[in-house]
């Protein structure tokens, strides 16, 4: 009887970011023959900013799909931390450092309260998050009135448009969390133990895991990234927008699903993700400079989300 | 009170069913014992009370000549009883390894020790009379009998004196089924406590050195191996 090896090649490609890799060299080479503007160093930067957001909060995306979740309030979690932080520093005055650190514990109680529904009182994933967007997003325009927040001092400019070294300082942090969230999912028992989650739940319970506490972490230590996407984000725009980062959490899911996460847990790499947002962000910011209207974007964007999970599914076979 | 093992008048209702009735049982060290019936004669729920998956309404359990009470499994598991379910406990995208140490990974500082850990999951399961063409490959490409290789190799790894197979074999095919009990065998060579559901009265005679045979959730019957027959065993089971 022949003895069969494992996942096939395509499903192994995937599953390591193959797709998307393929995806951002693709559209890099297309847009490069398609306008000159693409490759300018003033574009390259600002292709580089943008994806720091998007893969930022992919970052807590990849952990919550891995585990078999899914977290739909990110995009809102990036509005209302920025929001606040602003509000903090524009009108309570509190200097950058405590309105940054208000918008991070904002971001991380959002993500605690996701986790406690979903572990704690089992709400799905998708109700509780869903949830959680709204209210979020609700709390952004009603402390604003729907209006942007402007007066933030110049010393809290340099996560969004500060540069290390040449690059800009966002993208350069973002490769610092991807680094170390590889590390945990890759060398660390307690990235073992997250796969696993995903992978079998029951099997984690039965080996005595606390399946509860890890997925409560989990939602909290996303809510804390997205938070602090948040923060970028509100520096790079010079304000607290209310609305910033609506419709985020689909990107998010895309980069990561493009990534070769497996939709349903279980599998799947950060530097996937990486590559994920990165393909998502230069089909963007490619399409603005083809003057492609940001309605075909969506469009396009849940086109290429439902292709990847197709496709990810076909290569399981 | 001399086994290792010990259940005094185990009695557990679910509503009004009374799934296991004043059941009592001895297990010495190093017997393989096998509990038989037919469907719904409570040896699932007897054995889960066994390994601390369900509690009792009433009766008594020692282990080790002290009285134990058990809340959960890890209860049981800390005195090195284990129960195996077919399947349930892998996880299907881990290899061999990453199974076998799933929950207690061998680390330095939260460090995982991926070599050492491959390293031992191949002397476990070389124990079993299993080897792995590929120990990367998950466990979900792997055949039936590997996969419950893997399960009981992962039992055997934690030193669990007590092991409890729920129908080890009811998944698998004939060959499968015998590398399943080829490793039981093995097993009992190495002097390892077995407890084993099944439903087959061959598997019964050829492994174990005592079977007791449920009905209704009473036990009607604890009889040696060694000078019976499958129709003893049967008709006990039918008319017991």
């Amino acid at each position: 009887m022949a003895q069969n090896l494992g996942p096939s090649i395509a499903a192994r490609l995937y599953a390591s970011g193959g797709a998307a890799l393929v995806g951002v060299l693709g559209t890099a080479f297309y847009f490069a023959l398609s306008t000159p503007v693409f490759l300018s160093t003033a574009n390259l930067l600002n292709v580089g900013r943008q994806t720091a957001i998007v893969a930022l909060v992919s970052i807590g995306m990849t952990f919550v799909i891995i585990t078999g979740g899914i977290d739909l309030s990110v995009g809102s979690v990036v509005g209302l931390s920025g929001t606040l932080a602003a509000v903090a520093i524009a009108q309570a005055h509190t200097g950058p450092f405590l309105g940054a650190l208000i918008g991070l514990a904002t971001g991380t109680s959002i993500g605690i309260i996701n986790g406690a529904f979903i572990a704690i009182l089992r709400v799905p994933a998708i109700v509780a998050t869903l949830a959680l967007l709204s209210i979020a997003r609700g709390i952004a325009l009603q402390a604003t009135n729907g209006r942007p927040i402007s007066g933030l001092t110049s010393s809290f400019s340099f996560l969004g448009r500060g540069e290390i070294f040449g690059a800009p300082a966002a993208f350069i942090i973002m490769i610092c969390f991807y680094v170390l969230g590889t590390l945990i999912l890759r060398v660390t028992v307690v990235g073992r133990h997250i796969v696993g989650i995903g992978g079998n739940e029951e099997a984690a319970r039965l080996a005595g895991l606390k399946v509860r506490t890890y997925r409560l972490c989990i939602y909290g230590a996303t809510g804390l990234v997205s938070g602090f996407a948040g923060l970028v984000l509100m520096s790079r725009l010079g304000s607290g927008q209310p609305t910033a980062g609506a419709g985020l959490e689909l990107s998010a899911i895309a980069a990561v699903v493009l990534g070769g996460t497996r939709i349903t847990g279980g599998q799947g790499t950060l530097i996937g993700s990486f590559l994920g947002a990165l393909l998502i962000t230069i089909l963007g910011n490619g399409f603005d400079l083809l003057n492609v209207g940001s309605f075909y974007q969506l469009i396009f964007v849940g086109v290429v989300l439902l292709a990847a999970v197709v496709i990810s599914r076909l290569t399981e076979r | 009170m001399n086994g290792l093992l010990n259940a005094e008048n185990i009695s557990k209702s679910y509503g009004g069913v009374r799934a296991v009735e004043d059941v009592s049982l001895h297990v010495a060290s190093g017997e393989v014992v096998a509990v038989v019936g037919d469907n719904g004669a409570g040896k699932s729920t007897f054995t889960k009370i066994l390994a601390g998956a369900v509690r009792p309404d009433s009766g008594f359990l020692s282990f080790e000549r002290r009285a134990v009470a058990f809340h959960s499994p890890k209860d049981a598991q800390r005195l090195g009883i284990e129960m195996l379910q077919q399947d349930l406990a892998l996880v299907g995208d881990f290899n061999a390894a990453e199974n076998l140490f799933f929950g207690r990974e061998l680390s330095i500082l939260g460090i995982l020790r991926g070599k050492k850990m491959t390293d031992e999951t191949r002397e476990v399961l070389q124990q079993l009379g299993v080897s792995l063409p590929d120990s990367k490959v998950p466990v979900r490409y792997l055949s039936g009998g590997q996969r419950q290789a893997v399960a009981i190799g992962r039992v055997l790894a934690w030193g669990s004196k007590v092991i409890i197979l729920d129908e080890p074999t009811a998944a698998l095919g004939v060959q499968e089924s015998r590398q399943v009990l080829e490793m039981i065998k093995r097993m009992r060579a190495d002097g390892r406590t077995i407890v084993l559901i099944t439903h087959n009265m061959d598997h019964v005679l050829e492994v174990a050195d005592r079977v007791i045979v449920m009905r209704r959730g009473k036990k009607v019957g604890d009889l040696a191996v060694g000078n019976i027959q499958i129709a003893d065993i049967v008709h006990l089971i039918v008319a017991g």
